[in-house]
């Protein structure tokens, strides 16, 4: 399993784009969280689980326009190690 | 005062859409009100598949123009007959908007007459789809739209837009701060790259093979690509989309994959070293992946990302715009000599030339299309539909460049040469527009006929007739013993008939010797018109790369072996 931080523009369609790509490149989704910070942007937290590359669902997720920043959860640092997009809000911190 | 849709057709004027396509319906009937005013010409398909099909068509042939194609449908079935056609410009990376109704917002969730999700059931076959809902998203809407329909890696946008949004009151706040030109925020920034492993791995192959895709049409630097080609002596083999770029080159090896040339699927499978530009390693492509170029190293350029390592891993990959790269690699490989190795190309191409000797008194349809394409007028547009006679198109014509071969490469759908050859033509109204079909393909779009009619497009329609869905029974007859399952078209109409019922002139031929004739009468008609090509149905597309195999174990035709 690996956790993905993503921020997301509040637009009409933009969850449900992210849960489509998720499962037409063949992983599942094991939790999900979902909070609206104060840009009115989505911060979300997604566990996935499938043998496919998660580097290769991380390109297909940043190809949403949605999509602002996008990062792989290192699993025991906590820590976002992949960025993509730009990254504006600071929603995503995590503690190292 | 201007409403939403008057908006929304100005806009499109601003920028310089001079055509769309589309049908009328009741919640979109504003923006059909405002085209009556307005100076962009409208053309009435007579399926919504159409319309989105010509608007593709229309793309393709301006790649380059900086101008996506644009088609109009309704709310409900309007929209959801947009699905097939908006999935095949995904697919093929074309740039195209489209435009739908949707129900006044109220209406939204009701179940109402004609009200159907279509954002959501646009979400797989669109690069991005928006809704508007609100009079002040309208001018954003459209000019993100156009901006991410034609950036980065292109793509077909749909923009749903409510009933009540067209017909509202424009605020004047937004007409002042109307924007014209799309901001050109591409993906087009020069790419990082390992330079000293670009240069490591050309002056250590030995083999090189340029594998060409439709990237290099993307890109909108062709003519870099053709530089390219000309400036150094490297073997090159084409995808399906890329099928024309510098046909006559002596170089160039031809198409590859399942029923690519000898020469290129032998050149691939030898090869040390694939350059790679704006390629995804489609199945269709490599054959069995895992024994695709087994010897060689692979330098990747794409613009987009999530297709590096997708499906082949690259040792270097390049992220980017090809624009970027090409004057690199040019200079790079001119100081590289190969010449062992394209001698080998070159005899391997003399090897594998195609033959055109097929004995009997039937007409040999690679043969017949191999002598149109030659005596047809240079620039001449060719859209074809889906099966054995568009795989002979791609090996048998030449194309003065790629975006005049119209084909449909990744969905493969059936029905998308006629309408996509009337979008060709409406942009190329000089040019010579032949759509090659099959009879199963024609059928699936036929009632386009009444938009050729109607607007007097000289479109040449070329039906390849075997009375089967050729390429499914050339499967049955190879991998399933003979066992043909819905695969009879012989009860056909009279083509011939109903072409002309339509109001196109027609003619029909079946022997070897009718040939030529047939070619002079089809370019010799001045306005629409159908030349129907009775051709065997035992006809196999040869060579072909069996389903499992590698790339080099092609089955070819007896007098191939």
């Amino acid at each position: 399993m690996r956790e993905i931080a993503m921020e997301v523009t509040n637009s009409y369609g933009a969850i449900e784009r992210i849960f489509r790509v998720v499962r037409h490149r063949r992983f599942s989704v094991c939790h999900c969280d979902i909070t609206t910070n104060q840009q009115q942007k989505f911060a979300i937290k997604l566990t996935v689980a499938g043998s496919k590359s998660i580097d290769n669902l991380l390109e297909q997720l940043k190809k949403l326009v949605d999509v602002e920043y996008i990062g792989l959860v290192e699993k025991n640092k906590r820590q976002v190690v992949e960025t993509a997009k730009s990254f504006n809000s600071g929603a995503l911190s995590y503690a190292t | 005062m201007m409403n939403g849709a008057e908006y929304l057709v100005q806009f499109l004027e601003r920028k310089n859409v001079r055509h769309v396509f589309g049908y009328p319906g009741g919640a979109i009937m504003p923006v059909y009100d405002a085209l009556l005013k307005s100076k962009i010409k409208h053309y009435l398909c007579r399926h919504e598949q159409g319309a989105v099909l010509a608007a593709d068509g229309y793309s393709r042939s301006t790649l380059g123009s900086h101008l996506p194609g644009i088609c109009i449908a309704t709310s409900g079935p309007g929209a959801t007959n947009l699905v097939t056609g908006l999935a095949n410009a995904l697919l093929d990376s074309i740039p195209l908007i489209a435009i739908s109704g949707q129900v006044n917002s109220a209406l939204i969730g009701t179940d109402g007459f004609q009200e159907i999700d279509t954002l959501g059931l646009s979400l797989a076959v669109v690069k991005h789809s928006f809704l508007v809902d609100d009079i002040t998203q309208l001018d954003e809407t459209l000019n993100q739209a156009f901006e991410i329909a034609m950036t980065g890696r292109p793509g077909p946008v749909l923009i749903d837009v409510t009933k009540d949004v067209q017909q509202a009151e424009v605020p004047s706040s937004l007409l002042s701060k109307r924007t014209t030109h799309f901001s050109e925020q591409d993906d087009r920034r020069e790419p990082a790259f390992d330079l000293n492993e670009l240069l490591r791995l050309l002056s250590r192959s030995r083999k090189p093979v340029l594998y060409l895709g439709g990237g290099c049409l993307s890109s909108w630097h062709l003519g870099d690509v053709n530089k390219l080609l000309n400036n150094v002596e490297v073997p090159f083999v084409t995808t399906l989309k890329a099928v024309g770029i510098e046909s006559k080159h002596l170089l160039n090896l031809g198409m590859l994959g399942m029923h690519g040339t000898q020469a290129a699927n032998h050149a691939i499978q030898e090869s040390d070293l694939l350059i790679a530009l704006g390629v995804r390693f489609d199945d269709r492509a490599t054959g069995n992946l895992t024994k695709f170029a087994p010897n060689a190293k692979v330098i990747h350029v794409d613009i987009d990302g999530s297709e590096i390592n997708k499906l082949r891993k690259a040792d270097l990959s390049i992220r980017g715009d090809l624009k970027s790269v090409l004057p690199v690699l040019n200079n790079a490989l001119q100081k590289q000599e190969y010449s062992e190795w394209v001698r080998h190309c070159c005899s391997l191409k003399k090897e594998f030339c195609w033959r055109y000797d097929s004995p009997g008194p039937s007409i040999y349809a690679p043969r017949f299309l191999a002598q149109l394409s030659k005596r047809a007028r240079e620039n001449t547009f060719i859209a074809c539909d889906v099966g054995q006679h568009q795989m002979w198109v791609a090996q048998h014509c030449e194309f003065s460049s790629p975006n005049h071969h119209l084909s449909s490469g990744g969905l493969g759908t059936m029905g998308f040469g006629l309408p996509a050859a009337i979008g060709a033509q409406v942009a190329n109204p000089n040019n010579c527009v032949i759509n090659v079909s099959g009879d199963g393909s024609f059928a699936m779009n036929i009632q386009e006929l009444m938009t050729l009619i109607r607007y007097q497009l000289p479109v040449k329609i070329v039906l390849i007739d075997n009375s089967a869905l050729g390429m499914v029974r050339q499967w049955q007859h190879l991998f399933f013993k003979d066992r043909y399952s819905e695969v009879d078209l012989s009860d056909n109409p009279d083509f011939v008939s109903v072409a002309k019922a339509f109001g196109l002139s027609a003619k029909r031929i079946n022997k070897s010797h009718h040939e030529q004739q047939g070619i002079n009468w089809l370019l010799e008609q001045s306005g629409p018109c159908l030349l129907q090509v009775c051709i065997n149905n035992n006809e196999q597309v040869w060579p072909l790369v069996p389903p499992g195999a590698a790339n080099h174990e092609m089955m070819l035709e007896e007098n191939q072996k």
